[in-house]
């Protein structure tokens, strides 16, 4: 049903899309935390920062990250000069691309959670006896999970579409660096390619689809939890 | 255990608090209007607020010295806190809210243990329910349970009996007598009813617009006068302790003693109250002020089965009020009128015979007669003035 390279597209962009939601999450989980809590110097330069990707054009996110970690890049020059580590247009460029397009996504959903969870839980647990770092792991974790894990939803759901940031930064490399969304693009310029645009269409629609309906399906979750 | 208050002063928004008393009772009681800063009390005490200024010290310990900059955080602090929403942990079962405190006791003496608080609070049946398949009432019970598992050395509840109707009410006080009893652990419990603290202990705080005003036995302050527009009447309850002796079928009566001299004879239908009591057992009972009557000598063909004889201790008028405490061996505050003493030429020092029906009697508590064994021997090889004052009041 599928040619080989379709098979390797379709494995690529799963790859990218579970290994940047893995990246994401910890990182999400930590921001959603800090920003759902109380006031600190910065937090609006933070949340900022975070949600930059989200407004600005994928495409000017790429250049940003290719500006700050391509090898001529401000970061990525010294990291190449250094330690030899090249950050753009591998494998590497496609995590990264797909992190900081849908962090801020994650962020939301997360931190979301975490303002829905009753703050008075937190007076509960310590007058049990428990530490702050307890509370986090025993509480607000447990209490915020269904908005976490729609948050991962969220974010393998975006990085399954990853397009602008992804081409600027790790650019369409067949084998190393395209993924669904690229194939699909390079493919729908050269004609008698139609039928494996479709199928690849008709993939991406199936697994978007699923992410959605999951996301939907926790949401509800999260509110029935919460009450 | 003794909790100092000393010149602790808070503010939040524009609410100000100011907090100064002692209390040394097994069970206090802090009574004010909603709003009146009760819970902001409770806060302080617990560590989950930290006062601007003053001290608050639990027996020697000083919890909170704003001047020397010493602040016991409410983790170890070492209080077990029943809020007034219970705030029990929704994605838990009501066993896990119990066992919630468990990784944080390592250190302490465990002198609660599981089995006794699921069996003393009837919460056993309902160990693998959710928070929100419970009822007020059991919800209440999880509370108090888990804060009793974090073998705190005190138990603030606020509000105890807000959320559950009048009949939960009554067996929440029940619960709660069973508690201070069976582990010996103080209390202190916030209430705007009254009645309901008075079935608990006569030792109460009265706490208005944010400051605390008076801490004494309710009796001593409405002998002082005090508060007369807070303590009305029909919230007032007389509040004793009797033995029982044994059930009269003929009278259909329950025979109690209080110290082993007065009888008393109740009928309360109270569920509580069974005909295989055994002797000894140990009973909480309350009246109301307004279910006595007064006479000056015995009546003969009544059907009031009490008629307790007494001297006429003090005549009280306050704004509210008049009542008339009466000395029967115990102190009993009745309410009268200016009728009343009119008609009786009621003075002080003159004797009395308290008319009281069997079934005005509202019986509170039924002590376990394994408390009371346990007790005993708690109060033989300690003579502790805290254990005592537990047993007595």
């Amino acid at each position: 049903m599928f040619s080989s390279e379709e098979i390797s597209v379709i494995i690529l962009t799963l790859k990218v899309a579970l290994t940047s939601t893995l990246v994401t999450l910890p990182l999400a989980i930590w921001l959603g935390w800090i920003l759902a809590g109380k006031n600190f110097p910065g937090k609006i330069l933070v949340e900022g920062l975070v949600n930059i990707p989200l407004v600005a054009p994928p495409v000017v996110t790429g250049y940003l990250l290719l500006v700050l970690l391509g090898k001529n890049g401000i970061i990525g020059h010294w990291l190449y000069e250094t330690m030899g580590i090249k950050l753009a247009f591998n494998f590497a460029a496609l995590i990264i691309a797909s992190v900081v397009v849908s962090l801020p996504l994650a962020v939301r959903s997360i931190k979301s959670a975490f303002e829905l969870v009753d703050p008075n839980y937190e007076k509960a647990s310590g007058s049990l006896g428990a530490s702050k770092t307890g509370t986090f792991f025993r509480v607000y974790l447990p209490l915020a999970f269904p908005g976490i894990l729609s948050g991962a939803v969220l974010a393998f759901a975006r990085s399954l579409g990853e397009f602008g940031a992804t081409i600027s930064f790790a650019g369409n490399i067949f084998g190393k660096t395209q993924t669904i969304a690229l194939n699909v693009y390079s493919n729908m310029q050269i004609p008698g390619k139609e039928m494996q645009v479709t199928r690849l269409v008709i993939i991406s629609l199936i697994i978007s689809l699923l992410a959605i309906i999951a996301s939907e399906y926790l949401n509800k979750k999260k509110k029935y939890f919460i009450k | 255990m003794i909790i100092r208050f000393e010149s602790v002063e808070h503010k939040l928004g524009d609410n100000h608090f100011k907090y100064d008393f002692r209390t040394d009772s097994s069970i206090t009681g802090v009574f004010g209007h909603s709003g009146a800063g009760k819970t902001t009390l409770f806060n302080l005490l617990s560590g989950v607020d930290t006062p601007k200024k003053g001290k608050i010290k639990l027996d020697t310990e000083t919890l909170v010295d704003i001047d020397k900059n010493k602040i016991i955080p409410g983790k170890n602090r070492n209080i077990g806190y029943v809020f007034q929403e219970n705030h029990l942990f929704p994605h838990l079962s009501v066993k896990k809210n119990l066992l919630f405190s468990k990784p944080y006791i390592k250190n302490k003496i465990k002198y609660i243990s599981f089995n006794d608080v699921v069996s003393l609070l009837d919460i056993i049946p309902i160990l693998n329910k959710k928070p929100r398949q419970l009822s007020g009432g059991e919800r209440q019970r999880v509370a108090i349970g888990r804060a009793l598992l974090s073998q705190p050395r005190l138990l603030l509840l606020d509000e105890p009996f807000s959320n559950v109707d009048c009949s939960k009410r009554k067996k929440i006080i029940s619960y709660l007598l069973g508690i201070n009893n069976h582990f010996q652990i103080p209390m202190v419990i916030i209430s705007h009813h009254l009645e309901d603290i008075l079935k608990l202990t006569r030792n109460i705080v009265i706490i208005e617009n944010g400051r605390s005003t008076v801490s004494d036995d309710i009796f001593n302050i409405i002998k002082n006068g005090e508060k007369p527009e807070l303590i009305r009447p029909k919230k007032f309850q007389n509040t004793f302790e009797v033995t029982f002796y044994d059930y009269s079928k003929t009278e259909s009566a329950y025979n109690v003693y209080f110290n082993q001299n007065i009888e008393i004879k109740i009928s309360n239908h109270s569920r509580l109250l069974n005909e295989t009591l055994e002797q000894g057992t140990r009973i909480q009972l309350s009246l109301r002020p307004i279910d006595i009557a007064l006479s000056v000598e015995k009546n003969e063909g009544t059907s009031i089965q009490n008629q307790l004889n007494g001297k006429v201790k003090q005549i009280i008028h306050n704004s509210e009020a008049i009542f008339c405490v009466v000395d029967c061996g115990f102190e009993l505050f009745v309410e009268i009128s200016q009728g009343i003493i009119n008609d009786l030429y009621l003075h002080e020092g003159q004797e009395i015979y308290c008319q009281i029906k069997a079934n005005d009697f509202d019986v509170v508590h039924v002590y376990d007669k394994v408390d009371l064994e346990k007790e005993n021997k708690s109060l033989s090889h300690n003579h502790s003035e805290e254990i005592k004052v537990a047993v007595k009041s």
